[in-house]
């Protein structure tokens, strides 16, 4: 979130030196983007065949360092590091997929209604968002997955509570500008309802800004998610997700390789993501950015 | 401009409220019962023990009275008596303040002197080896989980190589200076103790690097960004027309000009962090506010994590403010309204 104010001036830059479309989709970044989120989509639907061993099974002697037949060691119980990275991928990123599209649906159909409606309706909702923004983002997530007890469900609705207002106030500014256009004007005096309006007019022409802030918003999402699961606030013992892969390789301090695997991993998909948002941002020329 | 921010402070308090308010609503409407961290497992099945803790701690009473006697101790000055420590929350925070605050800075400082620099490398040297290396070097700093990067950092410099320091805010066995400020490295100097304050300083950098290092990324790319944009303006070009070196034209001129919009996001910054703290002092063993949130959402201790709450919220609507005034001072061309 930090990076925020700063990208509409990015942006504004990237095209003043004239970086140009067609180039945006293939620059180095993107390519390694590509490969390293193939890489884990394949991880994700074949991760049976892939893994050597199963995830919660003890295969090895505990504690043991990186081997021929233990690429990244084996951890307090035995477990293989390695298989237990690749299984993690089916429990941090559908999660943090999950948490991105929860906070795009609730702040834009909030934003929208916002942004359509106005007034009281208007005040309302914005109101609540500045708040939920005051409030320091990963104390809400902690407050709220504490309350509602550890688990990665949980943790999937305390991180919606936290970003959605991001998105309702990306939408609310596109809703505010849309609404002025001619063929809105046009949809209403051949009698178009309003949500009909809102639904079929308006909304599918703000969807380019905010696909863009939702890749970009991805990386910090898997990285909230994993927080909260080192903080024993997300996946329990003993899934393999890999925040709570990590909390394990933290007691094991002299055992390096425990954490490795899971962090390694984290940061692939993270840098892949934080690529690719950058690059559908250059590539579609988006512009708008909150705050 | 005074009228600005008259206004703007005026409203924080109602800000606040709705924080504190959300907050509240959290943790009482939340299935969890805090009843277990006050009372201790063993006792939850003494339904006594439990009756008399809930009557103690105002538990008993319906919600809304709770909520109007929380909100009046506020005005008070009272936040409330931590279920954990049994002492006033915010005794709590004032104690833990200072080592998240001194932390935290440090981090600024690291971070907003390294994206300077590396913005300016990028900029001049745009699209050469160096400006992709600083470049792929700020970005993997946003990409990195923290609290795996600290771990990491404590096994390569502190196990492995030697040359950090334990973790915490001091070697053990050395005795905190007395109390000045809070912050270790100032109330050294003012006791005169140098040996002190570099034990204290050595401490503060390896987490205040990696708080810092995801903002440095911030800082370079918004730098080397309106570095590259000023240059491309018209009074570039009369500079250089002027027979000024390439050198003293960054230095003296676009430089200067690029370094506004940075002003922007060090408020924001300095918000997240202190949210970043919460993980960094959790490895780092650092008393502070992030390890007094974790330990108070761990025990399910509202009164805690509204007071952390509040304070956070607080920090970061100042901060915010901070920003608006400081950019419409640095940059004429910003009408506060």
């Amino acid at each position: 979130m930090t990076s925020a104010s700063s990208l509409s001036v990015l942006g504004r830059a990237s095209r003043a030196v004239g970086a140009s479309r067609g180039t945006a989709w293939a620059s180095a970044p993107m390519i390694f983007a590509y490969i390293v989120l193939a890489f884990w989509i394949l991880v994700l639907l074949a991760v049976q065949w892939i893994a050597p061993f199963e995830p919660l099974a003890a295969v090895g002697t505990r504690l043991s360092a990186p081997s021929a037949a233990h690429w990244f060691g084996t951890d307090s119980l035995g477990r293989d590091v390695l298989s237990r990275t690749l299984y993690g991928a089916r429990e941090s990123l559908p999660i943090a997929l999950g948490a991105i599209l929860g906070a795009v649906v609730v702040g834009c159909g909030l934003g929208a209604i916002a942004g359509f409606f106005g007034g009281a309706v208007d005040a309302v909702i914005m109101r609540v968002a500045d708040i939920t923004m005051a409030f320091p983002a990963i104390l809400l997530a902690m407050a709220v997955a504490a309350g509602l007890g550890p688990g990665l469900g949980n943790a999937l609705i305390a991180i919606i509570a936290v970003w959605w207002p991001i998105y309702a106030r990306l939408t609310r500014g596109q809703v505010l500008s849309i609404k002025q256009r001619e063929h809105v004007e046009a949809a209403t005096a051949i009698g178009s309802g309003r949500w009909r309006t809102l639904a079929k007019h308006i909304l599918p022409h703000s969807t380019t800004p905010i696909l863009v802030n939702a890749t970009m918003d991805l990386g910090q999402i898997i990285l909230l998610v994993a927080s909260l699961s080192f903080l024993g606030l997300g996946a329990l013992p003993p899934s393999p997700e890999w925040g709570a892969m990590i909390t394990d390789g933290s007691k094991n301090f002299y055992q390096p390789w425990i954490a490795a695997a899971p962090g390694l991993a984290m940061v692939t998909v993270t840098l892949a993501v934080n690529f690719l948002g950058d690059g559908l941002r250059d590539a579609l020329d988006v512009k708008a950015r909150r705050k | 401009m005074t009228r600005f921010v008259l206004k703007r402070i005026a409203v924080m308090p109602l800000l606040l409220l709705g924080v504190v308010t959300i907050a509240f609503v959290i943790s009482r409407l939340l299935p969890a019962n805090p009843i277990a961290a006050i009372v201790g497992q063993r006792n939850l099945g003494n339904e006594a023990i439990v009756a008399a803790a809930e009557r103690k701690w105002g538990l008993d009473q319906p919600l809304i009275v709770q909520y109007f006697n929380y909100i009046g101790n506020l005005f008070r000055g009272d936040l409330g008596t931590s279920f954990v420590t049994k002492s006033p929350v915010l005794s709590d925070l004032a104690d833990r303040l200072p080592a998240t605050l001194e932390l935290a800075l440090m981090a600024l400082v690291i971070g907003a002197v390294g994206g300077v620099i590396l913005g300016v490398v990028s900029a001049s040297r745009k699209d050469k080896f160096a400006d992709h290396l600083s470049r792929l070097f700020a970005l993997v700093g946003s990409s990195l989980p923290i609290f795996w990067t600290g771990l990491l950092f404590l096994f390569v410099f502190y196990a492995q190589l030697g040359i950090a320091p334990s973790p915490g805010r001091l070697s053990s066995r050395v005795v905190p200076p007395p109390h000045v400020t809070g912050f270790y490295t100032v109330d050294a100097l003012v006791a005169g103790n140098p040996a002190l304050f570099w034990d204290a300083f050595s401490h503060l950098l390896l987490p205040a690097f990696i708080m810092g290092w995801g903002l440095m990324g911030t800082i370079s790319r918004l730098v080397r960004a309106s570095m590259l944009d000023e240059l491309g303006a018209d009074y570039v070009r009369t500079v250089r027309a002027k027979g000024v070196s390439e050198g003293q034209l960054m230095r003296g001129h676009v430089l200067r000009n690029s370094l506004t919009p940075v002003v922007t996001v060090l408020g924001f910054a300095f918000g997240a962090l202190l949210m970043g703290a919460v993980l960094v002092e959790t490895i780092f063993s650092w008393n502070g506010i992030g390890s007094y949130a974790v330990e108070a959402t761990r025990a399910l201790d509202y009164p805690a994590i509204n007071g952390v709450s509040l304070l956070g919220g607080a920090v970061f609507l100042l901060a915010n403010l901070a920003t608006d005034v400081t950019y419409a001072v640095v940059d004429p061309r910003v009408r506060l309204v």
